[in-house]
């Protein structure tokens, strides 16, 4: 039947209200739905379906409808009414230009005894699928009808097309969060041309402390420390990424809590079709605990440095200046024992950075290595760490006086004694470490003078020099007595195990 | 190194190992020098230098708690040549005493010697810097 001129008016109200309505939905199905009803109203039929052909032009899914094809949504058309829709596709195709009775068996049994179709095609000739009015009556439309349905679909396409997209987009653009905000370490920042931030991602927030809201708005120079921005580094990075493409950000930034995050990034300019910087995007990771770490190796290797000098500096002084009138045997013996000595205190302080030795371990590894009888010792006095320099003179002092027991002394003769304390003493505010090292039922103990000369020497002037302290070494009528005094230095400390802050004085027996 | 090449000179040593100390005092009085000190730290140098102006200086860079570097300043300032012994680079010393005469450690007495009869020659005669 010929349309009428109201018909025409209605049709084209109908095609401006879909309109309306297709730019304000993002919704595919609902557009899809909508379609249909003005589609059967403007055919004046109850059925009308949009069907959804995959790419491989295999299966056909009605993917809206109205009348009974409501029903029919999301299932697939079987083999025959695939095929039959599958061939409306092709221009010219009989579905297309007249209405047809089906020869489909489903539809048959449907009633439907008109059916048209026209294809659903997306800009660059992409199918999606066909849109089909059915009907009972058979010729029920006519090329007014299908002229109609021509254009609908025409516009249907590019709707579709747009709806895609911006799906499409969304997923990008939630698979963009998903991977930004799960970036944990990485700090994202965007900016815009200006290096204005326009966008702070939650990694950021991780590195720098400031939340988003904070952060937008402000400019990038803002992470940068004050003498990076004196310097005009910020400006500097962004001029290079302009000119460059990137700009490696590979420093110190600071942090919201005031303390500083060393970040290994670089800064990408972000380019508009046409060439034009839009902006910048910012992506750096928080390497502050390597940083610190490799800026400790070089303090710790610095440090072995001076060590290793210092102690063969230490090995030639006592080769030098080890007695010479004696014999050879008794020259080795000395050397070598002194050397076995600093080996010990030098293992000790290689044990850890800051790592101090405690005083009366000294004092036992020395009379232990030489064999001496526990009955004949006592060694009494609070617990204290000795810094290096301190645990390497004393140890050197223990060392020649323990050496000396052993060849001449206490531990040599059959009643000697050795007595060994210390105390702290308070000293025009410092404290001060005096110790005592006294032997006792020694016989002829004057005859001990022989080969004490770098021990002497050792106790009465490098204690005193190096110290900054007392020695003294006096031979008793019963045997001998040295004295040893000096400041307790920053480095060295009492240990305090489960006391309050004043030092506890634990006395240690033997 | 027999000929006293330093005679009539007093030289300030400040070098905290005591065995150093002392062997670089020995080889400065065989030399015919005068020596203040030795001192281990800056506090005993800057002691001594209110009572005296030395007409050499050696200094150990490195002392343990501190360094000698502001003692080589104030020296310098006074018109005293200074000669630092150091177990690091020259590198090590700053920018303002980056040229100061300096032996490496370990270190040998008779170059000691030689290089402080040649900064004598160098010696200023009146302080450098304005009171």
């Amino acid at each position: 039947m010929t349309a009428s001129r109201d018909e025409l008016a209605e049709r084209h109200g109908l095609l401006a209200d879909f309109g309306a309505f297709a730019l304000r939905c993002d919704d595919l199905s609902a557009v899809l739905a909508e379609g249909c009803r003005i589609v059967a109203r403007a055919l004046r039929t109850d059925v009308v379906r949009v069907v959804e052909l995959d790419a491989a032009g295999g299966a056909a899914r009605v993917r809206a409808g109205i009348g009974w094809a409501a029903d029919m949504v999301g299932t697939h058309l079987d083999a025959d009414e695939t095929a039959f829709t599958v061939r409306s596709l092709e221009p010219e195709s009989l579905a297309m230009t007249q209405d047809t009775a089906p020869q489909t068996r489903s539809l048959r049994a449907r009633d439907v005894s008109a059916i048209v179709g026209a294809p659903i095609i997306l800009p660059g000739g992409k199918p999606y699928g066909v849109l089909q009015a059915l009907a009972r009556a058979p010729g029920a439309f006519d090329q007014e009808d299908i002229a109609f349905l021509h254009t609908y679909c025409a516009v249907l396409g590019l709707i579709v097309d747009r709806l895609f997209k911006m799906a499409a987009l969304e997923r990008t653009d939630e698979r963009f969060r998903l991977v930004v905000e799960n970036a944990h370490g990485f700090a994202i920042i965007l900016s815009d041309q200006d290096d204005i931030i326009t966008d702070w991602f939650h990694g950021a927030t991780e590195v720098f402390g400031w939340s988003e809201e904070e952060m937008i708005g402000r400019t990038m120079a803002d992470i940068f420390t004050p003498e990076d921005r004196l310097n005009g580094i910020p400006e500097r990075e962004s001029a290079e990424a302009r000119a460059n493409g990137k700009a490696p950000d590979i420093r110190w930034h600071v942090t919201k809590g005031g303390s500083r995050v060393f970040v290994d990034g670089q800064t990408i300019a972000l380019r508009n079709p046409d060439g034009a910087v839009a902006g910048f995007l910012k992506i750096g990771q928080d390497l502050t605990n390597r940083k610190r770490n490799e800026e400790r190796q070089t303090v710790l290797l610095a440090e072995l440095q001076h060590r290793v000098r210092n102690v063969l500096a230490m090995v030639a002084s006592v080769v030098k200046r080890g007695d010479a009138a004696v014999s050879t045997q008794e020259f080795r013996d000395r050397l070598s024992g002194r050397i076995a000595a600093m080996a010990r205190t030098q293992a000790l302080l290689t044990r850890g950075p800051g790592v101090g030795v405690a005083l009366d371990g000294i004092i036992r590894d020395e009379l232990v290595a030489q064999d001496a009888e526990e009955s004949r010792v006592t060694v009494a006095g609070p617990q204290i760490s000795l810094s290096p320099k301190a645990a390497e003179v004393l140890t050197l002092a223990i060392h020649e006086l323990a050496t000396n027991a052993a060849k001449y002394g206490a531990l040599l003769q059959p009643r000697g004694r050795i007595t060994v304390g210390w105390r702290l003493d308070r000293r025009d505010e410092r404290d001060w470490l005096a110790l005592e090292w006294r032997e006792s039922a020694v016989e002829n103990p004057a005859d001990a003078g022989h080969g004490r000369g770098f021990g002497t020497e050792l106790i009465t002037r490098r204690v005193p020099y190096e110290l900054s302290g007392e020695g003294e070494l006096t031979v008793t009528a019963d045997g001998l007595r040295c004295r040893i005094a000096f400041p307790l230095a920053a480095g060295d400390s009492i240990l305090q195990t489960n006391s309050p802050p004043l030092p506890n004085i634990r006395e240690t027996g033997s | 190194m027999t000929a006293p090449s330093l005679e009539g000179c007093s030289v300030l040593v400040l070098e905290d190992d005591f065995y150093l100390a002392d062997d670089i005092a020995e080889a400065l009085r065989r030399a015919g020098a005068r020596v203040l000190g030795p001192f281990a730290n800056a506090a005993g140098a800057l002691a001594s230098l209110r009572g005296a102006r030395p007409d050499l200086a050696v200094l150990d860079v490195n002392l343990g708690a501190e360094t000698s570097i502001e003692v080589g300043r104030g020296l310098r300032g006074d018109g005293v040549p200074i000669l630092f012994a150091t177990g690091y680079d020259a590198s090590a010393l700053p920018p303002d005493l980056a040229d100061a005469a300096y032996l490496p450690k370990p270190v040998n007495m008779t170059a000691l010697v030689s290089r402080l009869r040649d900064l004598r020659g160098e010696r200023q005669t009146l302080p450098l810097r304005t009171p």
